[in-house]
């Protein structure tokens, strides 16, 4: 599977494109906010994307998420530090896939690309 | 009297005189009493036997326990005046108490009257006086009980009391009204003018239609508004009163006035601390957030990077440790996820969390050739967050340490997890059907030195027994208080 990551944080963006590589799927990125993300889109298509909340600039992985979805249909698996309800609730939105907590088990990640290949 | 009545009036005057609703008493000129009629006996409790023939004074003396009577010597003159001048007098309210007749003792019942004297003339001749009363002890006692009650209201220091003319827009005033609105040593008449001219510009348009939008079934007013007093300070009052009607317009305000600007001034420096309060409540709340966030992006830092250096490193042994060191940041930071999830820095259920952490695990540890199964039985439990750190890395080290020396030479086994709480005693489980000791736990190695010093920690109590079909370890922990 084609997966993007979009994450500013290199060192985290680095371990999830090894544990991806691991469980046999390419990725696409890592990118670290909207433009750079826009960039390999234009390009290659995902057929989901790794969605970090709180990206470089300030920018905001929910509207980067929005973006994705309206113009690509392509549905994010979204990982934050911060999944208070209020959080969650306006996720939901936005069709997730999945929501991962920070730090998350390596585990979780695979069983949600599972859950996702399976439909 | 028969020589007076007409020869063809019907009803004879005597008997008129007799069925008079109103009190009358005969006099004749030495003020002896010559006739009484029923109305007058009745509301003076009085018998026709005991007053005529007597005179005016002895049949209604004065009480003597009451030594501000002075209702004889008022009656007098107004007697004298009518029999001087020849035209009736009505006197002014007087007190008057009378004789209880049938009272043993003596006593007199306090009574109020208005009594009113007129003379009787035949032939230009003075002949006799008619004294007529009217009983109004109740209505005076009344009014006078009103009079006490706005007496006292008016000591109640700062209210200021006023009336409004609402159709010639004149006020009148007490002294006390006057002060509150910054007229000093004034009271009487005023122009309503004066006093809106002190009330604040911002409070005008609320005055006014307070007085205006009252109705002749709801005339109450009630207003809190701000006084500018000439030096520019500025005095909070609260008026309460009544709009009293005429032909159906409002024609009278009748109210008092209160310096409120204590309890304004002290509600308004406890708004301002409650919004203070929520605000910095909310920094609080964000606050938390964002450390929280960034606690917990750092620990997924740290083990991204032992994952990472594990991933990069070629000599088995390294990787290993490498691999084991991860395993053991990550039991203690997914608590840390925990934390979010229960609304509540201090305390976590673990209930959830424990499955998820074996899984993580039994997929982390390289067993993935055999087949172990692990059967988790964790009781939904409230944990303080230190307690359920150090019982994430007890589970790590016990399950890891199963996983990799039970079933040397196996192709599959079982462990079997379990967390329960009765009372204030924790109990952690682990046991497996593997080869019967767990050789890990007796090495020295680190992790055996982190259980036994996790257990210390704890004061917790440890056992470990080769059973039936396997080993078992089991903690007990007791729960810290609170």
């Amino acid at each position: 599977m084609n997966i993007l990551i979009v994450e500013d944080e290199f060192l985290i963006a680095l371990d999830l494109q090894m544990q991806l590589e691991q469980l046999q799927h390419s990725v696409l990125g890592p990118v670290k906010d909207f433009a750079a993300c826009r960039e390999v889109v234009t390009q290659s298509r995902p057929d989901l994307a790794f969605m970090d909340l709180r990206l470089a600039n300030g920018e905001s992985g929910e509207d980067l998420a929005q973006w994705l979805l309206s113009e690509y249909s392509i549905r994010c698996i979204f990982m934050s530090g911060n999944l208070d309800e209020q959080t969650q609730t306006r996720l939901r939105a936005l069709e997730p896939i999945a929501m991962l907590g920070k730090p998350t088990f390596p585990h979780l990640i695979a069983a949600a690309i599972e859950d996702f290949a399976r439909g | 009297m028969g020589g007076g009545e007409s020869a063809n009036a019907r009803v004879p005057r005597s008997a008129i005189f007799a069925a008079s609703p109103h009190g009358y008493l005969v006099l004749d000129t030495d003020l002896m009493i010559i006739d009484v009629n029923d109305r007058y006996l009745c509301i003076t409790g009085s018998k026709a036997d005991d007053l005529i023939g007597k005179l005016l004074f002895d049949a209604f003396p004065d009480d003597p326990s009451d030594a501000t009577a002075d209702g004889t010597n008022n009656l007098r003159k107004s007697l004298e005046i009518v029999a001087a001048t020849g035209k009736p007098h009505r006197m002014a309210v007087q007190k008057y108490n009378i004789p209880i007749r049938d009272s043993v003792d003596g006593a007199f019942e306090e009574k109020y009257w208005q009594p009113f004297n007129a003379p009787v003339f035949q032939d230009g001749q003075l002949i006799a006086l008619i004294h007529h009363v009217e009983d109004v002890t109740s209505e005076f006692i009344g009014r006078r009980d009103q009079a006490i009650r706005l007496n006292l209201a008016k000591q109640v220091s700062g209210v200021g009391y006023g009336e409004l003319d609402l159709q010639t827009g004149t006020a009148n005033v007490s002294h006390e009204l006057a002060d509150l609105f910054g007229y000093p040593d004034t009271e009487g008449t005023f122009p309503i003018t004066k006093l809106f001219e002190r009330i604040h510009p911002d409070d005008l348009e609320h005055v006014k239609k307070s007085l205006e939008g009252v109705t002749a079934s709801d005339a109450t007013v009630n207003a809190d508004y701000r006084i500018v007093l000439p030096r520019g300070d500025i005095r909070w009052l609260n008026t309460r009163g009544e709009v009293l009607f005429e032909h159906g317009k409002p024609a009278r305000f009748i109210g008092a006035s209160l310096d409120l600007t204590h309890s304004k001034k002290r509600e308004e420096v406890l708004q301002k601390t409650l919004t203070e309060r929520d605000k910095l409540l909310e920094q609080k709340e964000t606050l938390l957030g964002d450390v929280n966030h960034r606690i917990k992006n750092s620990l997924h830092l740290v083990s991204s990077i032992l994952r990472l250096e594990a991933a990069s490193v070629e000599d088995d042994h390294v990787k290993h440790s490498l691999q084991q060191a991860s395993l053991r940041v990550h039991a203690v930071s997914s608590v840390h996820e925990l934390i979010y999830k229960s609304q509540n820095v201090t305390h976590v259920d673990v209930g959830e969390y424990i499955p998820q952490l074996i899984d993580f695990l039994s997929t982390s540890t390289e067993t993935d050739s055999r087949r172990i199964e692990n059967v988790v039985y964790a009781q939904a439990v409230v944990l303080p967050t230190d307690l359920a750190i150090n019982l994430a890395l007890l589970i790590n080290e016990l399950v890891t340490n199963a996983h990799k020396h039970a079933f040397v030479e196996r192709e599959q086994g079982r462990v079997d997890v379990r967390l329960h709480l009765e009372g204030t005693l924790l109990t952690l489980t682990v046991s497996d059907d593997g080869i019967g000791s767990a050789k890990g736990l007796e090495r020295v190695g680190l992790g055996s030195k982190i259980v036994a010093g996790i257990v210390r920690q704890l004061g917790a109590t440890m056992e470990k027994r080769a059973t039936e079909h396997g080993y078992c370890v089991e903690i007990e922990i007791p729960m810290p208080a609170g």
